[in-house]
């Protein structure tokens, strides 16, 4: 096996990049692939609490850069599901500890046997985005609808292309139907209009993640979440099944509201 | 009418949706190509002044804008001539 390298990045900081790594993470490795997932955002690690391997860290990315401990050694297993392994973040150094060399050679060493290296990227444009983009051989670039997020992610998309990196596939997060259906909140074609990129992923807005992060088993784990439904479609699609996109904004007809309308309790 | 279509569809006045997706167009036509709108103005009177030696043009009517196609950007000039035969100027 050669692995693919992907990184999930945003430019944005909280639109979901560290709980989009964590989930399609796991959706991959319940699909039987062997996955890594690196945590790159030194000095803020939080892919580790969002997976709950937190308690397990000996070692991490920058002890493996600076030589002291090897890859296999940094690797936590997930006792969930045993093809899925976390590189954490060091907590207390910077995004200089390491450089986009070390990534390249890291992901090297892990491509032979591995089918899977997700990087999650630190918000922002600097340091810690070069780092995580270096080794990447398709960015999954991860918005919310709404203003700033989508012009940070156009942002995210014209440097990627600048490195030859692009132009990656999109994530929409945080989809709340109920306002896209009354005009208030940016629908999906709005989104792919704007920032012309191919899309990869619809992920409503759902209670169910921030449940499943509080006890760190992420959402893609609950056959009943929504949100892990759609993150489990993601990792279909990334194994080059075509998978529908389901519909989450406005596409509730007229005659569906009228039923509503009509029954307001009843199944339309 | 309008109004109950409005209710039915879910559209009370002006969806908000509409005005960022507008802002946004221009917002990111303007980041994408790097050029602002004092840029932009710039470019509008040079074009004004360039024009103007050979034919009537009204500054005021010029609109010198931004927009994408896909990911590509383009500069766009509209520039409307002055109604009569008399636009052109005499150049001898």
């Amino acid at each position: 096996m050669t692995a693919k390298v992907l990184t999930i990045t945003s430019g944005k900081g909280g639109v979901g990049k560290t709980t989009a790594t964590a989930n399609i993470g796991v959706a991959l490795a319940a699909l039987g692939q062997k996955v890594v997932c690196i945590d790159s955002d030194i000095g803020l690690r939080n892919l580790d609490v969002v997976m709950g391997l937190e308690n397990r860290i000996v070692y991490d990315l920058v002890d493996v850069v600076e030589g002291r401990a090897r890859l296999k050694q940094a690797m936590i297993k997930d006792k969930r599901l045993p093809e899925l392994h976390l590189i954490p973040a060091a907590q207390t150094r910077d995004k200089t500890a390491i450089s986009p060399t070390d990534m390249i050679r890291i992901c090297d060493e892990l491509r032979p046997d591995t089918d899977w290296i997700l990087i999650d990227s630190p918000a922002g444009i600097e340091r810690g985005f070069r780092n995580a983009i270096a080794a990447s051989d398709t960015a999954l670039i991860i918005t919310n609808p709404e203003v700033s997020a989508v012009r940070d992610a156009d942002r995210i998309i014209g440097l990627l292309e600048a490195e030859q990196k692009g132009p990656g596939k999109l994530i929409i997060n945080r989809i709340k139907p109920e306002l896209v259906e009354r005009g208030d909140m940016l629908d999906t074609a709005d989104v792919l209009e704007i920032l012309a990129v191919d899309l990869i992923g619809l992920i409503p807005e759902d209670e169910t993640v921030l449940i499943s992060t509080n006890r760190g088993n992420p959402a893609a784990l609950d056959p009943k979440s929504k949100a892990g439904q759609a993150f489990r479609d993601i990792a279909k699609r990334l194994m080059g099944e075509d998978v529908p996109f389901p519909p989450l904004d406005g596409t509730e007809g007229l005659k569906q509201r009228l039923s509503r309308l009509i029954h307001p309790k009843g199944a339309s | 009418m309008n109004g109950l279509i409005d209710r039915l569809t879910g559209n009370s006045g002006r969806s908000s949706a509409k005005t960022a997706k507008e802002r946004l167009i221009v917002v990111l036509s303007h980041d994408r190509a790097d050029i602002g709108p004092a840029l932009l103005e710039t470019i509008k009177q040079e074009i004004v002044r360039v024009i103007s030696e050979h034919i009537d043009v009204d500054p005021a009517t010029v609109q010198v804008s931004l927009f994408s196609e896909g990911r590509e950007q383009h500069l766009k000039a509209d520039i409307p001539l002055a109604a009569g035969s008399s636009r052109r100027k005499r150049t001898f």
